[in-house]
């Protein structure tokens, strides 16, 4: 196509882009149950199933104490709500997940039966970077996966870049490390000196269930389970991977761009 | 006072005296003695020529006038730094084995015969025994440079034997031819062999036989002198011969015989003078000469043999001085007169180095001395490096004013091709011998070469004798010597 | 009288470093401070001359009478005399304190009073050339500063590079040396004297023909020792492997006795010139020029590169030249002084800043034992003085502004610009021509001193030695600097230096110009024509140090309250910078070698070795090699055809008595019909 065509082609077809935040989110596919709920209320005394079918050991029920579900360490496979008796886990078709605190995340006691939604930053942070938020990805020894669903914020129908988010390729010029992956020992460096040349301000989000806790890599000698341990991270959001709504709600969440009230802030 | 006499008879006794002498050392001090001897006489002599013009003995047997004056002091400083360095040189020899007592007397013996024989050359008057003196010259350094008795100085001496004898069978018959026209027209008596008689009578003897009689004579002393293409003889006998000797023939024996020959070409141009033909012995000096000085510095280039470089350097210059005589002006002359002796101290240095070297590294092949003589005989190669850049023509050197002083003569007598032809001549020549030159001479000893650790090097009073005199001369020339070097080109300018 | 206190200063350092040669420390500080002494003398004197404007300095005088009638050594001072004393002392005076640093590296290894002695007296002898009155004293100055300089370039002997460049040199010096001397000689004829007062003007006496012979000669001989291509061969042989601040000498000043032989004898001897030889001396300009940079721009050897750029140098200063003949033709002489001037200029701040450069490099060559660049590096930490004189020295070269480079480029600019408009006949094309291909020179010299300076002083170190440098010592850094403080002030003060040119355009052009060249009270330089195209580096630099508050106050104002961090370099997250991620100087110039393939016909060899996959090579061998178009087509060829000549006139002695004899009898019967 030459570029006449591409021009007239694109008069064509018009704005394609999403209007979310504006309008109403596009609806999430059926195999993706958003959020989980968790109400430890429901569960049975001595019922453990859910903490032996979680292939991450995402679900803990310590004696005495009422189930725990750690989102971040969850890669929703929905393993646990199909064996549950009780319903107590149950998924909530809710795209948003991000939180501020790495606590956020872990749901069941009362009162947390779901995510604290992730609090904007604050007002100096929101001014410098409310309206332009460049962000430099470190992708650390992870599947891919996040990155791909992290991409596709890029294109047109999403169009990160209307909300002045953008990738870029030096840290120097970013105000914010996006990190997938579990962070392998052999990228640790790696990261460490991606978020040292970062200028300050700065923030770190660490994006989906591997770089949260390690997702399925937890507790290989070879990795770091997750980004936590090695810098300080303003913004969880789990998934495996997240959807590319999620992310954009993180995002938006955090630069208060969401612009409805939300009860859950 | 008799002077001419003396200046034969000194180097003719010592030459005897060495026959029974039985030391080598006495020999050599006989030696320095005789020819020291012979340079003050000289030096009383130029005095004796300016006073009076020319001086005669034995009723006009010998005669000196500026010219021959110029010669003998010529042969004198040239033979006197030869003996001063054969001495060492020949101790040195014997120490190695290369050489007997018997051989070394031969030397000591010869070398002051063919003095004797070359004075004889620059005194006489009678053209027939100038002849038999350069024969006598010819014979004695033939022994000379067969003096090793190795296969390759035999062959030298052989070559150089029978290309002399042709060359002098040749210019006896030009000299006969000459005495035959002096006889055609003066069919009464016989008259005087004498030059100085000959010269009076020149307006009247016949040209066509005088032209005949100049080809012959050319021909032949050219041979002597080292004409090209009759210098093949050259670069054999002098590279052959031990390093005194080749200094003494480099030096001046070439210089004898085109005295020789300018004796004839002054004879000629007399007679020609005028005539149709007049200048014809100019045109020949002028066309050998420049053929001698394009020929050499093709061999100098591709040279691998450190004499036989320094043979062909001589070639080169002997072609300058004839081109400068042939341009036939006062200052050209003069030029070359310059040349000729600056030449004579500049070209014996320079194979009193060779001779060191060769004794040090036994052999004189380029390759075999290989690069790094600096370190082994500093000395040395300071002097020969200082010799170098006078052979070349550099200046603070003479040979740099004689040099330029012929070119611009060329110039003024509206022969640019002249000029440029010796320039570029010079120039190729230069290329050479620093090329080869710095070959040896500069760098550091290879790791498998032999010998490696600095020593010391032999016969420096001569070099720096002939040194010092040719930079003191470059820049000062005592009025006495400039005055007769001027008379000396007056005669060969053929207005005495 | 001051500059006879210059020569004895130079003749007592000669002599007293050979006697004390022993003696290294006393020879070195003697020799090189007596040269730096007569520096001083000379300095002092040729500015005080040129100020006092008087058009003859020092009127003949005989030194001595040689033997030989006409040969005599006589000195005459005038304008244009005492411009390149100038040149000559304060170079030398730079140099000499350099010395007394760098001949300390020599200490034990060679014979410091030999170097020192034989300083002192190249530095003699060139003055001596530009002091010459007559035809015999330039010669032996002439030959003698060869014969001196080819001593220096086989100063390290012992490396077989340095015997074969002396050759080299010294060859081509005295072809050089024979070209010039039949050129005066054929002066000399016509006006039956040596000296150079019966010489002037002298052009008209010759016929045409004698008149560009002459020329032809005169151009190939200070060509060839000025380095202008074709006949450049040597100086990138010759200057590279002598002792730094012998080729600072060589670069800086002795070329220019190139430039001075042709001033000298186009403007005052030969008279009035045809148009085609300023013409063909701005095409040899151009071409030096372009070609000059474009090699030097491949060089990875740092002292071959500024041997190139040398070359280039050159060029600019013979597009001058030959614009300001071409204007003597046309007749607008204001113009011709314009780019007299021009050339002029360029000719002292080449001489001052290529020297601070060589003294540079020979700072960094003491530092890091090697001449590649591709084995230094970060030697601005290490060396921070030397460096920073580089840079000054870069940047002067590249003609950036406010320094002295782009002083006299840009007096080139003008006078070449305005040359299309003297004449109407077609020669006219070469002047925007010579402009467009100046602005290309600029623009590859500027490229050529970023990699130099680039890939020497910056980034990481690539070897041992680079990483365990150290800063040169105290007279070599002041040394430098001395060459620095001209440099900047050639550069903010032309019209005060313009007015040292005065007597020497009066005497060569007939035009004094410094008067309509400086504006607004000596602040700004004009180009002296109706269109008045002006510069002023003086205000430049001014103007950059009276803004500099506002930035200055921005920062105090609002950027102090920012916190600063120091984070090491960003490096992709790497284990850490390594030399070998640096730029080599071969990659830098990649571009330009693939653009000007035609040129340069680069040849590139990669050889691999491996074991079972080519992908996972054990040993890997890069080669990339250059055409050296003047040697391989030309000199080479030459060359080989005259020894080819040499080994087959070698048959004619073959060793055969019969051949010999045969020669003799052929001789005489040739003779002998030749007679009748």
């Amino acid at each position: 196509m030459s570029v006449h065509d591409t021009l007239l082609n694109r008069l064509k077809r018009g704005c394609e882009t999403m209007a979310y935040p504006k309008g109403p989110a596009p609806a999430l596919p059926d195999r993706h149950g958003g959020a989980l709920k968790v109400e430890a209320a429901k569960c049975d005394a001595s019922c453990s199933a859910c903490v032996t079918v979680c292939p991450t050991e995402a679900i803990a029920r310590p004696a005495g104490k009422p189930v725990a579900l750690d989102l971040g360490r969850c890669i929703f496979c929905a393993e646990c709500v199909t064996v549950c008796p009780t319903k107590a886990i149950t998924q909530s078709n809710d795209h948003r997940m991000a939180v501020r605190q790495r606590e956020d995340l872990v749901l069941g006691d009362t009162g947390k039966e779901q995510v604290r939604l992730a609090q904007a930053l604050d007002e100096k942070l929101r001014r410098l970077f409310g309206r332009s938020l460049k962000l430099r990805q470190v992708s650390a020894a992870g599947c891919n996966a996040c990155e791909a669903d992290t991409n596709v914020l890029g294109t047109i129908g999403w169009d990160l870049g209307r909300f002045g988010i953008q990738f870029v390729a030096s840290p120097r010029h970013a105000d914010g490390l996006l990190i997938t992956g579990p962070v392998s020992k052999n990228m640790e460096l790696a990261l460490k000196k991606t978020y040292i040349a970062l200028p300050e301000p700065r923030i770190v989000i660490a994006l989906g269930a591997c770089a949260i806790a390690g997702g399925p890599f937890i507790g290989h000698p070879q990795h770091h389970n997750g980004a936590s341990g090695l810098v300080p991270v303003d913004l969880f959001i789990p998934g495996c991977p997240p959807h590319p709504l999620t992310i954009l709600d993180g995002l938006l969440r955090l630069l208060d761009r969401l612009g409805e009230s939300d009860a859950r802030r | 006072m008799l002077l001419l006499t003396p200046i034969l008879l000194v180097p003719l006794s010592v030459a005897l005296l060495c026959l029974l002498v039985p030391s080598r050392r006495v020999m050599a001090a006989l030696g320095v003695l005789a020819f020291a001897t012979t340079l003050g006489l000289g030096i009383a002599l130029l005095h004796e020529v300016l006073a009076r013009g020319v001086v005669r003995e034995w009723s006009e047997f010998l005669s000196a006038d500026a010219l021959s004056a110029w010669m003998v002091l010529l042969i004198s400083v040239v033979s006197l730094a030869t003996s001063l360095y054969a001495g060492r040189y020949f101790e040195r020899d014997m120490a190695a084995g290369v050489i007997t007592m018997g051989r070394v007397r031969e030397f000591f013996v010869l070398t002051p015969l063919f003095g004797t024989g070359m004075f004889l050359v620059v005194l006489a008057n009678n053209l027939g025994v100038m002849w038999a003196a350069v024969e006598g010259t010819a014979l004695s350094s033939v022994l000379l440079v067969a003096l090793y008795n190795r296969r390759n100085s035999l062959e030298a001496a052989w070559k150089y034997v029978i290309l002399g004898s042709l060359g002098l069978a040749l210019a006896l018959l030009g000299t006969v031819f000459v005495y035959a026209a002096a006889c055609k027209s003066h069919p009464d008596s016989l008259p005087s062999f004498n030059w100085s008689y000959l010269m009076s009578v020149a307006r009247q003897l016949d040209p066509l036989q005088l032209k005949l009689a100049f080809v012959f004579v050319f021909v032949g002393y050219g041979t002597k002198a080292g004409f090209a293409p009759m210098h093949t003889w050259l670069p054999d006998a002098h590279s052959e011969a031990p390093s005194p000797t080749s200094a003494m023939l480099s030096g001046v024996s070439l210089k004898i015989a085109l005295y020789a020959l300018l004796r004839f070409h002054i004879l000629t141009t007399a007679c020609l003078d005028g005539g149709p033909d007049a200048g014809f012995s100019g045109h020949l000096l002028l066309g050998f000469g420049l053929f001698s000085m394009l020929l050499a510095p093709s061999f100098i280039l591709v040279q691998r043999n450190l004499k036989r470089m320094l043979a062909y350097s001589s070639l080169e210059h002997m072609g300058l001085i004839c081109t400068g005589i042939a341009l036939n002006s006062p200052l050209t002359i003069f030029g070359a007169l310059l040349h000729m002796g600056y030449h004579a101290l500049t070209k014996p240095v320079l194979f009193f180095a060779a001779g060191n070297i060769h004794q040090t590294f036994h052999s004189l092949e380029f390759r075999v001395i290989g690069p790094g003589v600096g370190k082994v005989l500093p000395v040395t190669v300071v002097l020969m490096g200082l010799a170098a850049l006078s052979a070349v023509g550099l200046p603070p050197f003479g040979l740099f004013f004689s040099e330029l002083t012929i070119i611009s003569g060329g110039l003024a007598a509206h022969q640019i091709t002249v000029s440029v032809v010796i320039l570029v001549a010079l120039l190729a020549s230069f290329c050479g011998i620093l090329q080869q030159l710095t070959r040896i001479l500069l760098g550091a000893r290879k790791p498998g070469d032999h010998p490696t650790d600095a020593r010391r090097s032999d016969g420096v009073p001569a070099m720096t004798l002939l040194l010092g005199s040719l930079l003191l001369f470059s820049v000062w020339l005592p009025a006495p010597l400039l005055e007769l070097m001027h008379q000396a080109a007056a005669i060969i300018g053929g207005k005495p | 009288m001051l500059l006879t206190f210059a020569l004895w200063a130079y003749v007592a350092g000669m002599a007293g470093a050979l006697v004390l040669q022993r003696a290294e420390r006393l020879a070195n500080v003697l020799g090189f401070g007596l040269a730096a002494l007569g520096g001083v003398c000379g300095v002092v004197f040729s500015v005080s001359s040129l100020a006092a404007g008087r058009a003859v300095t020092i009127a003949p005088v005989t030194l001595w009478s040689g033997p030989i009638p006409d040969v005599r050594l006589v000195v005459e001072a005038d304008a244009l005399s005492c411009f390149f004393v100038l040149i000559v002392s304060l170079v030398g005076l730079a140099i000499s304190v350099f010395s007394l640093g760098y001949a300390r590296t020599y200490y034990g290894r060679k014979n410091v009073g030999v170097l020192a002695a034989v300083f002192n007296a190249l530095l003699l002898v060139t003055t001596l050339v530009f002091i010459a009155g007559n035809l015999w004293m330039f010669l032996i100055a002439w030959e003698l500063m060869a014969l001196l300089a080819y001593g220096m370039v086989s100063f390290e002997h012992e490396d077989r590079e340095a015997r074969q460049a002396g050759v080299l040199y010294f060859i081509m010096s005295h072809l050089d040396a024979a070209c010039i001397l039949l050129g005066f000689l054929m002066l000399a004829q016509a006006a039956g004297d040596f000296s150079f007062a019966s010489l002037r003007g002298i052009g008209a006496k010759l016929s045409p023909q004698q008149r560009d012979a002459a020329f032809m000669l005169f151009v190939i001989g200070f060509g060839i020792k000025a380095g202008a291509v074709p006949l450049h061969i040597w100086l990138p042989v010759a200057h590279p492997v002598a002792p730094s601040n012998i080729s600072a000498l060589m670069s800086g000043v002795l070329i220019k006795t190139g430039i001075y032989g042709l001033v000298r004898v186009c403007f005052e001897f030969l008279g009035p010139p045809p148009m085609w030889w300023g013409a063909s001396l701005l095409a040899a300009g151009t071409v030096s020029a372009v070609l000059g940079v474009l090699y030097a721009l491949m060089e990875h050897d740092l002292k071959r590169l500024l041997a190139y750029h040398s070359i280039e140098n050159i060029g600019i200063i013979l597009m001058g030249i030959g614009a300001a003949l071409m204007f003597l033709h046309t007749g607008h002489a204001v113009l011709a002084s314009l780019a007299l001037i021009a050339g002029l200029y360029h000719t002292i701040n080449h001489a001052v800043f290529k020297a601070l450069l060589f003294l540079g490099a020979g700072a960094v060559l003491h530092a890091t034992h090697t001449r590649n660049m591709e084995e230094m590096g970060g030697l601005a930490k290490r060396m921070r003085w030397t460096s920073l004189f580089f840079l000054v020295g870069a940047v002067a070269i590249s003609a950036l502004p406010p320094l002295n480079g782009f002083v006299s480029e840009w007096l080139t600019y003008q006078s070449l610009l305005q040359g299309f408009g003297t004449t109407t006949s077609l020669v006219r094309l070469m002047f925007p021509l010579g402009g467009a291909m100046l602005a290309l020179t600029g623009a590859l010299a500027a490229a050529c001193f970023v990699k130099a300076f680039g890939i020497t002083f910056l980034a990481q170190p690539r070897s041992d030695h680079a990483r365990n440098a150290h800063e040169a010592s105290l007279p070599v850094l002041i040394g430098q600097g001395v060459l620095t403080a001209a440099c900047v002030f050639l550069g903010l003060f032309p019209t005060a230096f313009l007015k040292l040119l005065d007597p020497l355009t009066q005497q060569l052009t007939g035009h004094q110009l410094s008067q309509q060249l400086t504006l607004a009270n000596g602040l700004v330089l004009s180009d002296a024509t109706a269109q008045g195209g002006t510069v002023s580096t003086l205000g430049i630099t001014l103007m950059a140090v009276y803004l500099l508050p506002v930035p200055l106050a921005l920062w105090a104002m609002f950027g102090r309250k920012a916190r600063t961090r120091i984070a090491p370099t960003w490096d992709c997250g790497q284990r850490g910078l390594t030399p070998q991620m640096e730029y080599t100087a071969t990659g830098f110039s990649k571009p330009l070698r693939m653009i000007f393939k035609a040129l340069f016909r680069p040849r590139r060899e990669v050889q691999r070795e491996y074991d079972f996959s080519p992908y996972f090579a054990t040993t890997l061998r890069f080669e990339s090699h250059m055409e050296e178009v003047f040697q391989t087509r030309f000199y080479r060829p030459v060359n080989l055809w005259l020894l080819r000549l040499s080994r087959r006139l070698r048959a004619l002695q073959a060793g055969s008595l019969q051949a010999y004899l045969i020669y003799v009898f052929i001789t005489l019967v040739a003779l002998l019909l030749f007679a009748s």
